[in-house]
């Protein structure tokens, strides 16, 4: 006999997940936090299919990686709300809904007569996100913001990499998952006060936004007025930055007063770096210079799990850099059972990762895995929305569904 | 308001915490920071002046100032009171709070509650339907629990630093931010509300453990998939699309810098043409269509690029724009302070932090149409809302919250 499954904490509540890109994020945390999202795709399918990684590098609607990591605990069907029909379903499944997700440029929503304005006439309960690139006002309000130019305007990409070269874009689209993240706390925070007082609302991030609030790049040029350049990826106190060690390398950060003179312990008292003059943290930075080498000859005689073990039991703040495997493999990813599994039809049972956080009343887990294209039409078509399955055929036909 | 009636007893520092119950705080939640004298550290971080040249002001350094502007910014919206957890009353009084609570949040090294006796066992006892959120760096179970981190290690531990960078780097580049300080906070306030939302339907609280390395990692799912499923650690990709070109950063008139162009389409690659005037090059067959651009990328860029240097960033952006072609300024930080959308939106606020001066704040990212997030007040001073706490709130009488102070347990 099955067991009687866990509560989920957002479970019975109903979202659809218009997000093709920079709000992809949102409907996975949803879904993994228990809500009902139906994932609603063009009937030829989101453009995330397309997107590498492919299951054994070969491209496949079906086969994408990104498109499979972004859309777990997801029914999907098909549906273009680019037609007049496609509206009118759109809207009748919006009637039944709490949460609508959507990233289209600003406008696009209003054009196809299915803005928040016309949302909240059928279903004064829900909550609509829009996540945006810019916002829907203002100078560079209609400009395409695909992640590359969020993560430029952002202020994050100059300071990215090292000095003499050109800077570096962030790793797996992060200017759409800064905007998501924040886009999903938004969501919440409507639906709770909805709970509450049964009145929707509209929720907008821009991915702009979401980046320009990192790093106090504001606050520090306020007061500073100066610019942040690109340094790798030493921090602005010393020592602070990746080491290279016997194997692969590390991050040693030791520029506290009380780190700093555990790791000269650590490291044996090398007899230079024991003046009192280095204890000063603004004496040490403009001469990292002088101590970065005592370093390196220390740390490149040790393995990369040797200093963090021998850093961390002085309390050092000292990690491997780790690739993806590593990090997977390591004993604490293990013992905290981050890696769950899937069961994806093409793949078969294969590793996944866990959600991010542990509820331990209402743990996330994963019920499906992310939807085949146009899977749940007929179980949400016909079964909720009551269609025969003839009119399914039609609007088949005619490029609706 | 969003969260109005929930109390949030908030013991955090430095950064992830601080902003978590600061996003909370925008929603108008009530938190209130717990502070301990030994946990004012962050309160001391500069920067406090022209080119980080401030040395701790002397406001500061006597206590009298909120605290350097990142503490600022960091702690608007919130209350302080000033308590001593080393006192058995003291950690009395933390419970009274967490009685008349909502939810606890726990960001403290490994170990520090639970010295004080404010686990999650022992605060379901003082109070059912506690919410408390342990949230750290490694999360709350695991054999590195203990290990001491700041963002910084954080962005190596998780694969985000090996994933940063060009792919001709011959060694590991990463990055000098604490990326997953900024994301972490967002992913903490959503599992709280979750677990507020729960507790509406069911009456019941919960423990949370959120380990940031495991948001850290989150973040980056298509490529750990890609090991995962086809066991292939991805090398760091760089600025260029393995689907798209031209996608890539471009070097710009001026002294560093840079554009960034990314062309998906083929109707977007004639408009880029087009808006190039079409130089001979792009009639070359190399560039033809989307398969000979990604093979001769390098000649592409080239080409791409003696057009760029001609131009400011913000020039090509408003160029390629304009011919509806995805561009960018790589902006730095004073481009950032001046940004248009950002001061337009009044996105960017100032305030004045006392013993600091005037402050410029970016906001919450987050806009709510009906019900405006609240304007944060400044940061308070340690213990500026002790009289608000011990005596409207938990009802001391002020002959013994005197008596408190005089005893070192409020101090």
């Amino acid at each position: 006999m099955k067991q009687k499954e866990t509560d989920m904490a957002i479970e019975g509540f109903k979202v659809l997940n218009l997000a093709q890109d920079r709000g992809l994020y949102v409907g996975k945390l949803l879904a993994d936090l228990g809500a009902d999202v139906i994932k609603i795709e063009r009937p030829q399918g989101d453009a995330a299919r397309g997107l590498a990684p492919f299951i054994d590098d070969i491209p496949s609607p079906e086969a994408s990686l990104y498109f499979l990591s972004f859309n777990t605990n997801q029914k999907g069907i098909t549906l273009n709300i680019h037609t007049a029909a496609g509206q009118g379903i759109f809207k009748q499944l919006v009637r039944q809904a709490d949460i609508v997700v959507e990233d289209f440029q600003p406008g696009v929503m209003e054009a196809l007569g299915l803005g928040y304005a016309d949302l909240r006439d059928i279903n004064p309960r829900i909550v609509m996100t829009s996540i945006t690139g810019f916002g829907k006002n203002g100078p560079y309000s209609s400009y395409k913001a695909p992640d590359i130019v969020s993560f430029a305007m952002g202020g994050l990409m100059f300071m990215s990499g090292e000095t003499k070269t050109p800077p570096v874009v962030a790793p797996c689209e992060q200017a759409y998952h800064s905007a998501s993240v924040f886009a999903c706390f938004g969501t919440l925070a409507a639906l709770y006060h909805c709970q509450q007082t049964g009145v929707g609302q509209l929720v907008e991030v821009s991915a702009h936004e979401a980046l320009a609030m990192q790093e106090h790049q504001i606050v520090r040029y306020g007061l500073e007025v100066d610019i942040v350049r690109r340094r790798g990826s030493q921090h602005t106190s010393a020592p602070a930055r990746i080491y290279p060690c016997k194997s692969g390398s590390i991050y040693l950060f030791a520029s506290g007063l009380g780190h700093w003179k555990s790791l000269l312990e650590v490291m044996g008292n090398p007899e230079t770096l024991m003046d009192e003059v280095w204890e000063d943290g603004r004496f040490r930075r403009l001469n990292i210079d002088v101590i970065d080498p005592f370093i390196i000859e220390f740390t490149m005689k040790h393995t990369k799990m040797e200093l963090a073990e021998m850093c961390q039991a002085k309390g050092i703040p000292c990690t491997p850099v780790n690739t993806p495997e590593e990090f997977v493999n390591s004993p604490h990813t293990r013992e905290r059972g981050f890696i769950t599994e899937v069961e994806h039809p093409l793949i078969g049972k294969h590793r996944f990762l866990g959600p991010p956080y542990k509820l331990s009343e209402t743990p996330c887990r994963i019920r499906r895995p992310a939807p085949l294209l146009g899977q749940h039409n007929e179980e949400i078509y016909c079964r909720e929305l009551g269609y025969l399955k003839e009119k399914l055929t039609i609007l088949t036909d005619e490029g609706v569904i | 308001m969003l969260l109005e009636g929930i109390r949030i007893a908030d013991f955090t520092d430095q950064v992830a915490g601080s902003y978590s119950t600061m996003l909370l705080a925008a929603c108008g939640a009530e938190v209130i920071r717990v502070e301990s004298k030994q946990g004012t550290g962050f309160r001391r971080q500069g920067p406090f002046g022209y080119r980080g040249s401030g040395v701790v002001p002397k406001e500061m350094q006597n206590g009298l100032g909120v605290g350097g502007p990142i503490f600022g910014e960091l702690n608007r919206g919130k209350l302080s009171i000033a308590l001593n957890m080393t006192t058995s009353k003291g950690k009395d009084l933390a419970k009274q709070l967490i009685k008349i609570s909502d939810v606890v949040i726990d960001n403290f090294r490994f170990g520090v509650m639970q010295k004080w006796g404010l686990d999650y066992a022992s605060l379901k006892q003082i109070k059912s339907d506690i919410i408390m959120i342990a949230l750290k760096s490694m999360g709350e179970t695991g054999p590195y629990r203990e290990w001491r981190t700041w963002g910084p290690n954080l962005m190596s531990y998780t694969g985000f630093a090996y994933e940063w960078g060009h792919p001709d780097a011959s060694e590991v580049v990463g990055y000098q931010g604490t990326y997953i300080d900024y994301v972490a906070p967002a992913q903490a306030a959503s599992a709280i509300i979750a677990a507020l939302l729960y507790r509406t339907r069911s009456g019941k609280g919960q423990h949370i453990d959120l380990s940031q390395a495991e948001v850290g990692a989150s973040l980056m799912g298509p490529v750990y998939l890609d090991y995962l499923v086809n066991s292939h650690n991805a090398s760091p990709r760089g600025n260029r699309h393995p689907q798209f070109a031209p996608y890539n950063c471009y070097r710009c008139r001026g002294d560093d810098s840079w554009c960034v162009i990314a062309v998906f389409s083929e109707e977007e690659w004639q408009s880029f043409c087009e808006a190039l005037d079409n130089p001979s090059w792009t009639s070359d067959p190399k560039f033809n269509d989307r398969e000979s651009r990604l093979k001769n990328s390098e000649a592409l860029d080239k080409n791409i690029e003696k057009w760029t240097q001609y131009y400011t960033p913000r020039q090509v952006m408003r160029i390629l724009q304009g011919f509806g072609v995805a561009a960018g300024a790589v902006q730095n930080s004073e481009d950032l302070y001046h940004d248009l959308q950002l001061r337009g939106d009044g996105f960017i606020v100032e305030q004045e932090l006392p013993g600091v001066g005037m402050v410029t704040y970016p906001g919450i990212p987050v806009h709510f149409s009906e019900t405006a997030t609240e304007a944060l007040h400044r940061a308070p001073f340690r213990g500026e809302q002790n009289d608000y706490v011990y005596h409207g709130l938990l009802g001391l009488p002020p002959e013994e919250i005197n008596t408190l102070v005089q005893e070192g347990v409020i101090s």
